[in-house]
């Protein structure tokens, strides 16, 4: 599935187990383990954190092991999933299934060595996850289609961003935002 | 202070009111950095200056993350129809964050059977650093525009001045760092 180009170190065995959970997520979706506990993650962040930036391995969601750690994450998913068009209060489109699914599939694909990022949804119907520890900085951006882009950076350089678009959800869409995210967190 | 005809700014922010690709169309304005210059609103008090500080409300479900920070995605609109601000010379904190309350109260009325939206979050941006913010060949990355409306002369527009794709992904974090949360639902103003 893979061919041999991802260059995470030591993360091939994971990205071959993280692809077959992205097809398995295609094909069936995602079950959690304990919604109540997911719905009240969130709000329990929200007053419990207040930082001016954000260490990702004192965040309980990087805590956990995976696919647990990503539970917060899919609960916001399906919040994401129930928003209808203008949920913004000023006509923005909800998310689509293929979006949700694709976005599902991305976690699940997600080397276990990157930090859980955050889930985030904008005013144009594009939903997609994020990371911020202060320095690295990255995004991951769905389209409604489907397509997703990779971008990832560090604050105060132009020079060592990227920007990678168009990608579709296969082999090689996930090998590309593997190894990106690899560069930023190496 | 000129109004158009006189004033390209003022019938570029008019005509493109309900715009929602207004910075797409800002961007084919070579003028567009002097225009923080020029009054862009016939009903603001004048154009947006660097000593000032503007306001956004936080909203659940989409603008805010878990330390309460504005999400990149949260700020999106910087890119398409202009990040709406509110000057704190003209509307304080508590004016801006109950109207924040009163607006999504009424968006519940209307739409009960619809997940609800809810004030988060308050964040404060001081101007000049807002503008202080560069792209990769040292231009101004984003602009604050006096876009004052009939019903809120404090009203402010912030958009992005860049048409560089990877540069806007990097500046969006930046601008994100510039919007500091002081007041979160439940607490009392910071």
């Amino acid at each position: 599935m893979i061919n041999g180009t991802y260059r995470l170190a030591g993360a091939s065995a994971t990205a071959t187990a993280s692809l077959g959970v992205l097809c398995a997520s295609l094909a069936g979706g995602w079950t959690p383990p304990d919604r109540r506990a997911e719905r009240l993650a969130p709000d329990l962040y929200l007053k419990t954190t207040w930082a001016s930036s954000w260490d990702t391995s004192q965040t309980p969601l990087a805590a956990q092991p995976s696919p647990e750690r990503h539970t917060a994450l899919h609960a916001a998913l399906d919040e994401y999933a129930s928003l209808s068009e203008g949920w913004d209060g000023d006509g923005a489109p909800a998310p689509s299934e293929m979006q949700i699914r694709t976005a599902r599939a991305l976690l699940s694909a997600l080397p276990r060595e990157i930090p859980s990022p955050r889930p985030m949804i904008g005013s144009s119907g594009t939903i997609g996850f994020f990371w911020d520890d202060g320095g690295r900085i990255g995004d991951l951006e769905i389209e409604a289609d489907g397509t997703f882009a990779i971008f990832t950076g560090k604050k105060g350089s132009m020079a060592d961003r990227a920007l990678i678009e168009s990608l579709r959800l296969d082999a090689s869409g996930a090998d590309v935002m593997g190894a990106q995210l690899a560069r930023l967190f190496a | 202070m000129s109004f158009a005809p006189d004033n390209p700014c003022v019938a570029f922010f008019d005509a493109n009111r309900d715009n929602k690709d207004k910075v797409k169309a800002l961007h084919k304005v070579p003028e567009r950095h002097g225009w923080e210059k020029l009054t862009a609103s016939m009903f603001s008090p004048g154009p947006v200056q660097d000593e000032e500080q503007i306001l956004r409300i936080g909203y659940a479900p989409n603008m805010v993350d878990a330390d309460g920070k504005l999400t990149p995605l949260g700020l999106q609109d910087v890119m398409n129809k202009g990040f709406s601000t509110d000057r704190r010379s003209y509307a304080d904190e508590a004016e801006v964050w109950n109207r924040g309350v009163a607006s999504a109260a009424a968006w519940n009325e209307l739409n009960p059977l619809k997940p609800q939206r809810s004030v988060k979050t308050l964040h404060m941006a001081p101007v000049d650093q807002t503008r202080a913010l560069r792209c990769p060949a040292d231009a101004q990355a984003f602009g604050v525009y006096d876009t004052g409306l009939e019903k809120n002369s404090a009203h402010a527009d912030v958009c992005l001045l860049s048409e560089d794709k990877a540069a806007r992904h990097q500046l969006v974090f930046d601008l994100r760092d510039t919007f500091v949360p002081v007041k979160v639902a439940d607490e009392p103003l910071s």
